[in-house]
């Protein structure tokens, strides 16, 4: 049994334009699922969660719902392969939804552009459709190479944590967990998981962003001799693998630890040659990732 | 129909469209913002028709803009007529052939923020050195928004391309290589998208707050 289903999938700015391995593994990994991804058509920035949301809210919410309306006249739900675009995606969707005076302000700004929030369909992490549309079985059936001899630890990201209530939280999160398991992959604890990368804290310390938040990190996965780190994010992936650059050459600290996404994982389970999806592509080396699949 | 009254509904007559604002904030106050465009007229019908007199002009730097505020007493009232323009071009009329007493405010102000009041009859430095070169300006502080430093770069992809970041053309080569569309349909190709997101950021004055040239797609500062 097969799913089938379209989204409409907003890949946010940076996979497209820095990690682009990320979108190539996922396009293989949802058409071999038979997930269609519809593109978006003038989407812009979803915009950021950090720096737009805190400057200007008009804006950041104008702009928000500029692009799920985009997604609501494909009359598809909105798959989001970044962390950070579901923050405000989700986020923008559920206040626009609750909020009828807000809606109001918002249309008024968006509709001379031919454009209207009507608040009818859902934003998804990529996360969510591979758990619940794909489903942890047809992922495990599905994996021609059992990735049994990779260790990896997890790091989920913190908007991953976005969820409607509280007591939602962890539900993510642990989708994750499961579905790495789906691919055969070992998860190693190490104790850190929920700590921030530093991606957003490099914008106003960097030496605090690498030094006391990522290397804290990395010295602690160094301790369990993981293969690799697994995550959900692209901000997250840049800050550890152009970090770990920054970390050698200005404090000359070195890990070389390989990070990869979750999609890239499942792709590898998939038995899809890791030259197709440009897992190379990736800054840290992931030779140590390639022996284990041998 | 009151005095007040009766001088907003003159200055809606008589200035039009050089109105930005009209606010009356507490009795005996009247503030009126204008374009500087209309700064004589404004003093000239206060001046000849309410027979107004002017307290003093007070200078404002706003960070990006300076701000004069004409105080005009009119029998116990006060009108403070407020305009305002870029640092980079701070130039303004001089009100000196309606109100010859501006003369040394005028000038001082000249000294103390650096504004050229076009017109002048004798813009010589009044209270500081003539020696003192002319860009030393005490109470003219550097550009300055809302936007750190830190981000600076968000804001300007943001409003130049609608996405942070562009494709470049090493990656538009790397992404062929991968099967992928050369990029995906974002504001980044589609310039009719980024038309609408500049729209949005206009018309909610995102751009204005943060102090955005359009011209030369950046901030007019950091």
């Amino acid at each position: 049994m097969q799913a089938e289903k379209t989204y409409a999938v907003f890949w946010g700015c940076q996979i497209p334009s820095r990690i682009i391995n990320i979108e190539a593994a996922a396009r293989r990994v949802f058409a071999h699922f038979k997930i269609n991804l519809q593109e978006i058509d003038g989407a812009s920035c979803c915009p950021d969660p950090v720096v737009c949301a805190l400057l200007d809210r008009e804006v950041w919410i104008g702009l928000a719902a500029r692009n799920i309306a985009l997604a609501e006249n494909l009359g598809l739900d909105m798959m989001t392969v970044c962390n950070g675009c579901y923050e405000t995606l989700f986020e923008a969707n559920h206040l626009l939804r609750e909020d009828e005076e807000l809606r109001k302000q918002v249309n008024e700004v968006i509709t001379p552009l031919g454009k209207k929030f009507m608040g009818n369909i859902e934003v998804k992490h990529v996360i969510e459709v591979l758990h619940n549309d794909i489903g942890i079985k047809m992922i495990k059936d599905a994996t021609s190479n059992p990735l049994i001899n990779l260790n990896v630890v997890l790091h989920p990201g913190c908007h991953l944590f976005r969820s409607k209530t509280p007591y939602d939280a962890t539900k993510k999160p642990e989708m994750l967990e499961a579905i790495v398991r789906a691919t055969g992959a070992n998860i190693v604890p190490y104790g850190l998981e929920k700590m921030c990368c530093g991606y957003p804290n490099r914008l106003a310390s960097e030496e605090v962003s690498l030094k006391e938040m990522l290397a804290t990190k990395l010295e602690k996965v160094i301790e369990t001799n993981a293969d690799c780190i697994v995550l959900t994010c692209p901000a997250c992936d840049l800050q550890f693998e152009y970090g770990q650059i920054e970390l050698k050459r200005k404090y000359n600290l070195d890990y070389k630890v390989p990070v990869i996404h979750v999609l890239e994982l499942i792709a590898l389970s998939l038995g899809i040659n890791h030259k197709e999806f440009g897992l190379e592509n990736h800054r840290i080396p992931v030779s140590k990732i390639l022996e284990k699949l041998r | 129909m009151s005095s007040e009254e009766q001088i907003t509904e003159a200055l809606r007559k008589g200035l039009g469209e050089y109105i930005v604002k009209i606010s009356k904030p507490r009795e005996n106050r009247l503030n009126i913002t204008i374009t500087k465009e209309g700064i004589q007229q404004a003093i000239k019908l206060l001046v000849e028709n309410y027979d107004a007199r002017l307290a003093t002009i007070s200078a404002v730097d706003k960070g990006l803009d300076i701000e004069l505020i004409y105080h005009m007493s009119i029998k116990g009232a006060v009108i403070n007529v407020k305009t305002e323009f870029p640092k980079e071009e701070p130039k303004i009329n001089t009100i000196t052939n309606i109100v010859s007493g501006a003369n040394w405010i005028e000038r001082e102000i000249m000294d103390l923020f650096g504004v050229t009041f076009e017109g002048h009859p004798d813009p010589r430095r009044l209270i500081l050195t003539p020696e003192l070169p002319k860009e030393q300006t005490p109470l003219k502080g550097p550009m300055q928004g809302v936007v750190t430093p830190y981000q600076k770069p968000t804001v300007e992809a943001l409003l130049s391309q609608g996405q942070l970041f562009p494709i470049l053309s090493v990656t538009k080569k790397q992404r062929t290589e991968l099967k992928l569309p050369e990029a995906p349909p974002t504001t980044l190709v589609n310039m009719e998208a980024l038309d609408e997101v500049q729209k949005v950021a206009k018309t909610v004055k995102f751009d204005e707050k943060v102090g955005f040239d359009w011209k030369r797609k950046k901030l007019r500062y950091g």
